[in-house]
């Protein structure tokens, strides 16, 4: 069954993505493909996975996403002493009607930002594994479903790895996208100065999208056609991941599967009512590159996961009419 | 003129092929009809001379028919000569008496025939055609490989033809060793400058190595092929040959045995030398112990898949006829085909609903054509003509780049032509990964700005080109 969106579809898919792209860019100095990356997230109703070093603006950006939709907002600060119940929720005793009642824990909301993620335990790292990928907790013999759209956003820093535990790759996995905000420019470090002499801008930032219009905009965006040599695109940068010498563990499917999503969105956001193999070509370090797991002797080489993707892009053929 | 290195080098190599397989035909005919009296070596030189000759041509814009008369009469000039150096030496070249002597001889080619003429005349005027062919041909990995392919059979069938009538070449090893030399390196090249295949992949942009990897890999597989290729082998390969023709002929007397045959007299197939009575008993035994109603359905089964494959093998070649009818069509300058795919089978469906309606009375509703497709394929064709033409102007497209990667580099490389180019690209990529066909004025539009491409592309000189071009380097 064709039901292809068509280019008028579309249309408001990109509407919402300059609105949404210009309210973040009141509190967020640049970073326009960081911005980008995580409206491509939102439209797949993906996790993101913020790494950079402190200072650069990771909890800026997702709490400025947040605020520009017309969402639930709940933050986790993750540290070493912070238990799974903290995160999902736990039943508690009310003596005063002799009953046992469900505490909902910050994870029922639509947007969560688990701040420093690698400070918690890997006991409490994996009570997010269910979240993420079923939408829904378990709490003693309950499972109770989360609120939609749901939206994981999780910071991390590089640097500091004292007391820190290592996401598992299970949990890495079930992010769509990871993101690196990276320093700002001399100027726009200058407008940032400007920008918060005064007042924080992210205090007075006004929602520009409910939520049942994201709802909507997800189901457009999963209907923009995706042409089949594309698809096998796709499919040739994954599984030239897992045959790559410096890879041990290459992309899962569920990795072309949210490349395949993400593409859609980015065509989407794009104005286009197809996806090209510029946006698999765009979003493939993104989508697949935290997913990888690396080799000892590719880390000593100093060969990145970025790199080794970038690597097989410049090795996979795009389909493309040959020169007969 | 700017050199285009990829229209010398693959040329070259083509004509080292066939330049083997034309001596050892003529070879061949020269030692068994005409005596050993033409020197071969000579004749052979009107090859290269043909080629550069209408190379040369090509250098001035000029009108077809001009160059056709030009090549005609240079070609007859050339055979005169050649006529005068290998078979009237002792006389000068002002003397009229060669003259005199040629018409004798070319008179009595045609009353009463000679060897020695006729095959100077014959291989004479091959050889010059075969080297205005080569002129023409395109340089790519295409037709390397495709002319490889031909060739290759050409020879295999030429060294069995001289070791059946027993003629011994003169260093066939060597012959066998330039021939795939010359094979394999016009393969290697030319993959090398479309910037396709593992070796150009390793090597982008070291020429140099590259051009002494794949001289050295020639050799080597040249040498290993020629040394297999020993007179006992090639009597094997027939042996071997014979036998499964032996097989072959067995099976298709058993089948021919089950085809019904009229009740009036059973027609008897003719004993075979493969076939002996006693070798047809087993199958005969089989035949009684199937019962006499399965044996006939098998028998209609049998016929109808006889008929089928057959009609499968006729559709298969007349499709590649035409098909290669088309392509030959479309290869003529300036002329403009659409690649019109379903075409064959639409007519054949046309016509077998017409037979229909003619002998039944009843008209079955004929197909929608697929205009939207088509419309695809067109704008497809002409993305297609603009890659190859860009690749033959030392622009190939990297196999790793999308469309509008690959539209930056040719923007640098014309940018007379950026708008057109943009154009181009936009409704190929809008036609190829959205399935969204162009109005009928598109594609008349994009088709002009495909002729403007070209033209801005002969107008401007060498010097503003973009630096891809002026610096006379494939893209890597």
């Amino acid at each position: 069954m064709d039901n292809r969106v068509s280019l008028p579809d579309v249309t408001p898919v990109a509407q919402a993505a300059r609105k949404l792209a210009a309210n973040i860019n009141r509190v967020i100095v640049g970073k326009e493909e960081a911005i980008r990356l995580m409206m491509v997230a939102l439209l797949c109703e993906g996790h993101v996975f913020i790494e950079d070093v402190p200072g650069i603006g990771k909890t800026m950006l997702a709490r400025a996403t947040a605020s520009s939709l017309g969402c639930t907002f709940k933050r986790i600060q993750f540290t070493p002493d912070l238990l799974p119940s903290d995160v999902t929720g736990i039943y508690y005793f009310n003596q005063k009607s002799q009953e046992f009642e469900f505490r909902p824990g910050p994870i029922m909301a639509n947007i969560v930002l688990a701040d420093e993620i690698n400070r918690a335990t890997p006991r409490t790292q994996s009570c997010l594994l269910e979240s993420m990928q079923e939408r829904q907790v378990t709490v003693d013999v309950d499972t109770i479903p989360l609120p939609r759209p749901f939206m994981v956003i999780a910071t991390q820093n590089p640097i500091e790895l004292e007391g820190t535990f290592p996401l598992p790759e299970a949990q890495l996995d079930r992010f769509l996208l990871k993101i690196k905000l990276g320093y700002p420019s001399p100027q726009e470090e200058e407008a940032i100065l400007l920008r918060f002499q005064e007042a924080n801008p992210l205090e007075g930032l006004a929602s520009v999208i409910t939520a049942p219009e994201l709802l909507q905009l997800q189901q457009l965006c999963r209907h923009v056609h995706t042409e089949e040599s594309v698809r096998g695109y796709i499919v040739a940068i994954t599984q030239a991941t897992r045959n790559h010498p410096g890879v041990k563990l290459g992309a899962s499917p569920r990795a072309s599967l949210g490349l395949y999503q993400a593409s859609q969105a980015l065509a989407a956001i794009q104005g286009r009512s197809y996806v090209l193999p510029d946006d698999v070509k765009y979003l493939a370090a993104p989508a697949l590159a935290h997913r990888l797991i690396m080799r000892t002797e590719t880390g000593l080489r100093g060969q990145s996961a970025e790199g080794i993707v970038a690597e097989i892009l410049a090795s996979t053929p795009v389909p493309v009419e040959a020169a007969s | 003129m700017k050199l285009n290195w990829r229209r010398v080098l693959l040329p070259l190599t083509a004509m080292g092929m066939e330049g083997c397989a034309l001596y050892t035909l003529l070879f061949l005919l020269n030692e068994r009809l005409a005596g050993n009296a033409v020197p071969i070596l000579w004749l052979m030189t009107l090859y290269p001379a043909a080629f550069i000759f209408n190379r040369l041509l090509e250098w001035r814009p000029v009108r077809m028919a001009i160059r056709l008369i030009a090549n005609f009469m240079a070609g007859v000039i050339c055979l005169l000569l050649a006529f005068k150096g290998l078979l009237f030496r002792g006389m000068a070249l002002a003397d009229p008496a060669w003259l005199t002597a040629l018409g004798h001889d070319l008179s009595s080619v045609f009353q009463s025939p000679q060897a020695a003429p006729l095959l100077v005349l014959l291989g004479g005027a091959a050889l010059w055609g075969a080297g205005w062919r080569l002129a023409q041909l395109r340089p790519d990995f295409k037709t390397a490989a495709s002319e490889f392919q031909f060739t290759l059979v050409v020879m295999l069938f030429l060294l069995f033809i001289a070791t059946e009538l027993d003629v011994a070449l003169p260093n066939p090893v060597l012959l066998a060793t330039v021939f795939f030399l010359f094979g394999l390196l016009g393969m290697s090249l030319a993959h090398a400058m479309e910037g396709a295949g593992w070796l150009a992949g390793l090597n982008r942009g070291r020429w140099g190595g590259l051009l002494l990897a794949s001289f050295i890999l020639v050799m080597v597989i040249g040498l290993l092929l020629s040394s297999l290729l020993t007179p006992s082998l090639l009597h094997a390969i027939l042996d071997a040959l014979k036998w499964v023709w032996g097989q072959v002929m067995k099976a298709l007397v058993f089948l021919a045995s089950l085809i019904p045959v009229p009740e009036s007299g059973p027609i008897e197939i003719p004993p075979t030398a493969t076939t002996s009575p006693d070798e047809a008993e087993p199958f005969r035994n089989i035949m009684e112990l199937i019962p006499r109603i399965i044996l006939k359905i098998l028998r209609v089964v049998w016929v109808l898949l006889v008929i089928g494959i057959t009609a499968l093998a006729l559709w298969r070649v007349s499709s590649q006829v035409f098909d290669w009818l088309r392509r030959r069509r479309g290869a003529t300058p300036g002329a403009e085909v659409e690649p019109l795919r379903g075409a064959f089978l639409a007519d054949l469906l046309a016509l077998l609903r017409r037979i229909w309606a003619k002998i039944t009375g009843i008209k079955l509703p004929a197909r929608q054509p697929r205009a939207a497709a088509a419309e695809l394929t067109s704008v497809r064709h002409i993305y297609e003509r603009l890659l190859h033409w860009a690749a033959s102007q030392g622009w190939p497209r990297p196999v790793f780049q999308t469309p509008y990667e690959y539209l930056s580099l040719l923007e640098a490389s014309l940018p007379a032509a950026r708008e057109e180019l943009r154009s181009i690209t936009d409704y190929y990529v809008r036609a190829r990964y959205g399935q969204m066909p162009p109005s009928d004025a598109e594609i008349r539009r994009l088709k002009e700005e495909w002729h403007q491409i070209k033209q801005k592309h002969l107008s401007t000189p060498a010097s503003k080109r973009g630096p891809e071009e002026s610096g006379g380097k494939a893209h890597g």
